[in-house]
């Protein structure tokens, strides 16, 4: 074994204050399930000393990423926040000795994350992610957000499908698709597609149900453009509306899934996120992923953004 | 702790037997078997033998339709290039998009830069060929198909001797990569309409570095290495004597055990299986549920890496794979899981276990004692896994929990 993976392997059996910080008033996150690689920072800092006192992070990848993660959280406690601000991707590799290639990218996410935690507890949109080309809106095609512009500026694009086929952003995941109406918005052409929460542009945090109970972080918005323009605060209760409307959706889909012995339940739905619960067959059946597939595609298309379709686990 | 090696499909151990009759070929038995003397005459006696056994595994109408090559990958190579060679009036390759890269690269290359067409057929999600594209992909145009006997990852078997008849009907040569088939399945090529057959030694307790290459009786045939008489002037270089003397030996060990360890090691992984599954929630096995290799499963655990289960299970003193072998160590998705339309949460989380003779009940159980708190602990560190059901926010509508 190289000596360098010897360290992050090291760091990724201990995996250091890896989970759920209680009581986090800064949270950060990047990377996405579809590429392979998320990290989720929680801060606790003292507004007194605005010091981090506590750092914890969760990691869903392999073995770089959930060693930069317990880096990070190295790294970070006792500083203030400005200097934590100074933490880089060099820094961060350094304490792992080095990287493998495939772990590069790990440190850049952690950075990210990092990045997003501070901008959550300053209450301002995270700044761009690194200079040049702007923020990474694809993080599935490595598409930045210039290029978006660009080619919706060169070609006058008007929708997410138009920049999904010049610039291949989009076309993996949906989880971008917000970003790039924005951009669209910004470059001054009209979205095809209603944005349903003015007031939450850009990209959503999804928020733990274990952190729910706590006041809900500051959103963490990697602002990529003003939001439409046309953006008029719709009343105060759109979140029920569409809970209402997917909770009719699941009505509609059940008969179908009963009819192959199955059955499946709305839970909740908080922050983009429907939580269902799965029975009868449908419990540990193998075509189950598929069976939420075209839930959430349903879903997606009746509110016309991107949401994500959960599993709870079997009371 | 005794380790466990679970990792068959990437490579098996040199059975014992294996050895031993490789190594007098290192020692006293030297000779080249194109020497006309007493040493070359031994080796060549040796080789040819070796030659008869695979004849047997393989249920081939004579042993000169055995060529003995470096391996799995080379084999592949030769038959496709041999293939189109065969039919210069037709320049199309079917193939599937799960195949192994030997030969999925090499399609790419050829497509590149040999201006051969390759249609590429789609599987479902169960990793199945999609039947009515194959038939659509084939034309007049087909020069030669190859399909894979199993995949590597799932363990997904094509159909192949009907898929063969497809292909013969439509007036194309039919290579398999059966790689991963030999020895685990009972292969009886006579009879078949297959043309070409790869398979290589380290897959079926042989050495490595040394495999074959089925080739029909009357079948046009272009050398992909020139330069020696050796194989009837169809793979020049001198044999690797040890390494087909082992290649025999471990095809003759295989073929006498395969009715009896069959079905052993399909009920030890059905065992190792269903324990997974009952004992983790949101896995779902990999693979085509009713024709699959006996001895391989690939379950895909939700919000979690492969890459961290592996590492994990390995310090545990168990060797299992990510979905892909060859494909790990890399960021991108297997390709086999990309094909099979995987849905993200499931596509990053696949672990291969692929059993052998030699794995034990004992073995099982322990990798069902090891495994699910590996999976809960990576779980507990992922920020995709939902919490456990007391922190579960309150239902905010109506329905019957």
């Amino acid at each position: 074994v190289h000596p360098s993976t010897a360290t992050i392997r090291q760091r990724f059996f201990d995996a250091p204050r890896a989970g759920v910080l209680a009581g986090a008033n800064a949270i950060g996150e990047a990377g996405s399930l579809a590429v392979g690689e998320a990290q989720r920072l929680m801060l606790k800092i003292d507004p007194r000393t605005d010091t981090v006192e506590d750092a914890r992070a969760q990691t869903f990848g392999g073995s770089s990423a959930i060693a930069v993660a317990s880096a990070v959280t190295e790294l970070v406690i006792g500083r203030t926040v400005e200097r934590a601000a100074a933490i880089g991707v060099r820094e961060i590799r350094a304490l792992l000795a080095s990287l493998p290639p495939e772990g590069v990218r790990s440190s850049v996410l952690g950075r990210e994350a990092l990045t997003a935690a501070l901008a959550s507890w300053r209450g301002t949109p995270a700044p761009r992610a690194d200079g040049e080309g702007g923020a990474l809106v694809c993080r599935c095609r490595a598409v930045r957000a210039a290029t978006i512009e660009r080619a919706i500026r060169h070609h006058g694009l008007t929708s997410v499908a138009d920049v999904t086929r010049h610039t291949g952003a989009g076309s993996r995941c949906s989880c971008c698709q917000e970003a790039i109406e924005g951009l669209l918005a910004g470059t001054g052409t009209r979205s095809a597609l209603p944005n349903l929460d003015p007031k939450r542009p850009g990209r959503r945090a999804f928020v733990h149900p274990a952190l729910a109970h706590q006041p809900p972080p500051k959103p963490i918005t990697i602002q990529l453009a003003p939001a439409t323009p046309d953006g008029v605060p719709k009343a105060a209760g759109s979140a029920v509306r569409e809970a209402i409307l997917i909770a009719r959706l699941i009505e509609r889909a059940r008969p179908s899934i009963r009819a192959d012995g199955g059955d499946v339940e709305l839970v909740d739905y908080a922050d983009s996120t429907v939580f269902v619960r799965l029975s009868g067959v449908c419990a540990g059946c193998s075509a189950a992923p598929l069976t939420l597939g075209g839930l959430r595609q349903t879903i997606v298309q009746a509110l016309g953004r991107p949401v994500r379709v959960v599993p709870v686990a079997r009371s | 702790v005794q380790p466990i090696y679970l990792d068959n499909n990437a490579t098996t151990r040199v059975a014992p037997e294996v050895l031993e009759a490789m190594l007098p070929f290192f020692t006293e038995q030297f000779g080249n078997p194109s020497s006309i003397h007493e040493f070359g005459d031994r080796a060549g006696g040796a080789v040819a033998a070796a030659r008869r056994s695979l004849q047997a595994l393989l249920g081939a109408d004579h042993d000169h339709e055995i060529v003995f090559t470096s391996g799995g990958s080379e084999s592949d190579t030769t038959a496709i290039r041999a293939g189109l060679a065969a039919k210069p009036d037709r320049n199309e390759v079917v193939t599937s998009t799960v195949e192994h890269p030997a030969v999925l690269a090499l399609c790419d290359w050829l497509e590149r830069h040999e201006g051969v067409k390759v249609r590429r057929v789609p599987v479902d999600r169960h990793g199945r060929l999609e039947i009515d594209a194959y038939r659509e992909a084939l034309s007049p145009r087909t020069a030669l198909v190859s399909l894979m006997w199993a995949n590597n990852e799932t363990g997904t078997m094509f159909p192949i001797e009907g898929l063969a008849e497809l292909a013969k009907q439509a007036g194309a040569l039919f290579h398999t990569d059966a790689v991963q088939a030999v020895g685990k399945v009972a292969i009886e090529l006579a009879g078949t309409a297959i043309d070409l057959l790869s398979l290589s030694g380290h897959k079926l307790h042989g050495p490595k570095g040394v495999g074959a290459l089925y080739i029909r009786r009357g079948t046009r045939f272009r050398a992909l290495i020139r330069g020696g008489q050796q194989e009837r002037r169809r793979r020049a270089g001198t044999e690797n004597v040890p390494g087909i003397v082992g290649l025999g030996r471990a095809a003759e060990l295989v073929r006498a055990d395969l009715v009896e360890a069959g079905p052993r090691i399909r009920s030890l992984r059905d065992r190792l299986e269903r324990g997974l599954l009952e004992r983790i929630a949101d896995a779902v096995v990999m693979g085509d549920p009713l024709d699959r290799l006996p001895n391989t499963t690939n379950i895909a655990f939700a919000s979690v890496e492969s890459e961290a289960i592996v590492l994990m299970l390995s310090r545990q003193g168990i060797a299992a794979s990510t979905g892909s072998a060859c494909a790990s160590g890399s960021l991108e998705p297997s390709h086999v899981m990309q094909a099979m339309g995987v849905p993200p949460n499931m596509l990053h989380g696949a672990v291969r276990l692929s059993l052998s003779h030699e794995t034990t009940a004992d073995e099982i159980d322990r990798v069902l004692e090891v495994t699910p708190p590996i999976v809960d602990r990576l779980r507990e560190m992922s920020p995709f896994w939902p919490a456990p059901a007391e922190h579960q926010p309150v239902p905010a509508m109506g329905g019957s929990a």
